[in-house]
C-alpha cells in the first residue's frame, strides 16, 4: 500500500516536474511513466540491498532506454523524458543538505551528503548513457 | 507586407535580437540601412537557433548537432561550432568564404516544447531551403505561446513540492507544509527574477522562504522541518543541473561540464544559505519567545 502511494506521488510529482520545465503537452504522461518506472526500479533495487549507487544506476539505465524508445515512437528528442523522468532520483536535495551542513559546521554529516551527491550524479549520469549507446548502435 | 522582425521575447525578458524587415520572401535590410548579405543572415540564424536551444536546456551536443544540420540544409558548406553554456563560437563556410560570430547566452529556464519544436525544425526542413524563410521560422517558433500559463505552472510547482515532501518520509501535514512552502518559494522567484534580480539572490531568498513558511507552520501544527523544507526547495534545487553536468563531462565537453558543475555548486549554496540563515534567525526569535 505504501509502494503504491510512492509511486502515485512520484508520478504526479514527476509530471508536474515536466510542466515546470514546459514539456511538450503529448509527452506530459509518457514523461509521468518514465520517472515513475525509473523510480520503481530504484525501489526494488533497494529492496534486493543493491547499495544506493548501483539500485540508482539500474534505475537511470531503465530510464534512459525507456526515454529512447519513446523518442523513436513520438518522434521527440530524449532529453524531453530524460530531464522530467530522473527528477525523482537527482541528488538535489542531498546537494543542499551537504552545503546546509556545512554551513552548521557538521563536517562528517556534509561530507556523507557531499559523496552521496557526486556518485549518484555519477551513477545516473553512467546509467542514462547505456540508453544513448542502444540507440546509436 | 512588410513586417518587422527581430524582437522577441525569452521568459518575458524582451531580447533585441536582430532588427531587419522581412517581406514574406527575403529578409531586405537592418534599420540603419545597410543591405545583409547571405553569410549574414545565416551566422545570425545559427546564433539565434542555437541560443534559444541552449537556453531552454538542451544539451551541449544537440545544439551543435542540430545547428550543424539546420546550416547545412540552408547552404552552408561547413559548419563548426563551439558551444558552451555561457557562449556560442560559430563559424560557417559560405561561397568559399569562411565567417565567424560569437554569441553570449545568459541562461534562461526551461523550455523543453521549443527544444523539441526546433530539433523538429532542423530534421524536417528540406535540403535547399533559404535561411530567410528558416529565420523567419525561427523567430516565429520563439514567439509560440508558452504551452502552459504561469499560473499552471506554479500550481504544478505546487503538487511537486507536495509530491516530493511525500516521497522523502513526510506525513499528509508535511505534504500540506512542503507544497504550501514550494508555492511560497514559486512565488518569491517569479517576482524576483521580473526584477532582473542575481540568480543568487532568488535562489537565496527561495531557501529563506521555504524555511521560513515550515517554521512558521510548526508553529501552530505539528509538521517536520525537514521533508518540508526539501519538498518546497524542490523546484530550485540543482539536481537536473547537477546530472547534466556529468553527462556532459562523460560525452567530452568537458568546459560545459566544468562550468555547469561550478553552477550547480552555487545554486546549492545559495538555497542552503537562504535555509540557514533563515533557520537560526528563526531559532533565536524563538528562543527570545
Amino acid at each position: 500500500m505504501k509502494i503504491v502511494l510512492s509511486l502515485a506521488a512520484c508520478y504526479l510529482a514527476t509530471t508536474c516536474f515536466a510542466v515546470v520545465f514546459s514539456s511538450p503537452k503529448k509527452a506530459l504522461p509518457y514523461s509521468g511513466l518514465c520517472g515513475t518506472l525509473g523510480y520503481a526500479v530504484y525501489l526494488f533495487a533497494l529492496e534486493l540491498n543493491f547499495g544506493l549507487a548501483a539500485a540508482v544506476f539500474v534505475a537511470a539505465s531503465v530510464i534512459g532506454i525507456a526515454a529512447e524508445f519513446l523518442a523513436r515512437a513520438l518522434r521527440m528528442p530524449a532529453t524531453v523524458f530524460i530531464t522530467a523522468g530522473i527528477v525523482p532520483l537527482v541528488p538535489g536535495a542531498s546537494a543542499y543538505l551537504a552545503m546546509l551542513r556545512f554551513s552548521q559546521g557538521d563536517y562528517q554529516a556534509a561530507l556523507l551528503s557531499a559523496s552521496t551527491v557526486v556518485y549518484v550524479a555519477c551513477a545516473i549520469s553512467a546509467g542514462l548513457a547505456i540508453g544513448t549507446i542502444l540507440r546509436r548502435r | 507586407m512588410i513586417i518587422p522582425l527581430g524582437f522577441i521575447s525569452l521568459n518575458n525578458n524582451l531580447d533585441i535580437i536582430f532588427i531587419a524587415i522581412w517581406d514574406g520572401a527575403k529578409i531586405r535590410e537592418t534599420e540603419e540601412g545597410y543591405t545583409l548579405k547571405k553569410s549574414d543572415i545565416m551566422l545570425r540564424l545559427g546564433l539565434l537557433y542555437g541560443e534559444l536551444m541552449l537556453k531552454s536546456g538542451a544539451e551541449i551536443y544537440r545544439v551543435e548537432d542540430s545547428s550543424r544540420r539546420l546550416l547545412v540544409k540552408v547552404g552552408a558548406e561547413e559548419v563548426e561550432s563551439i558551444v558552451t553554456p555561457t557562449g556560442i563560437y560559430l563559424s560557417l563556410r559560405v561561397d568559399g568564404h569562411l565567417y565567424t560570430a560569437v554569441r553570449r547566452v545568459i541562461r534562461g529556464s526551461y523550455d523543453l516544447n521549443l527544444v523539441c519544436e526546433l530539433n523538429t525544425l532542423s530534421r524536417t526542413l528540406a535540403t535547399q531551403t533559404d535561411a530567410d524563410s528558416t529565420f523567419a521560422t525561427v523567430i516565429s517558433l520563439a514567439n509560440n505561446p508558452p504551452p502552459y500559463s504561469r499560473r499552471l505552472q506554479g500550481l504544478a510547482a505546487t503538487v511537486a513540492g507536495g509530491g516530493f515532501t511525500y516521497l522523502f518520509g513526510g506525513t499528509i501535514l508535511d505534504v500540506l507544509a512542503g507544497a504550501m512552502g514550494a508555492m511560497l518559494v514559486w512565488l518569491t522567484c517569479l517576482y524576483l527574477a521580473q526584477l532582473y534580480t542575481n540568480r543568487f539572490v532568488i535562489d537565496f531568498c527561495g531557501g529563506a522562504i521555504a524555511a521560513l513558511s515550515a517554521g512558521l507552520l510548526s508553529l501552530v501544527l505539528p509538521v517536520n522541518m525537514d521533508p518540508a523544507v526539501i519538498g518546497a526547495i524542490m523546484t530550485l534545487v540543482p539536481g537536473v543541473l547537477l546530472t547534466n553536468a556529468v553527462r556532459d563531462a562523460l560525452t567530452g565537453d568537458l568546459l560545459s561540464g566544468a562550468a555547469r558543475m561550478v553552477e550547480a555548486l552555487f545554486v546549492s549554496v545559495a538555497i542552503a544559505g537562504g535555509v540557514g540563515a533563515a533557520l537560526s534567525i528563526w531559532l533565536s526569535i524563538r528562543g527570545l519567545v
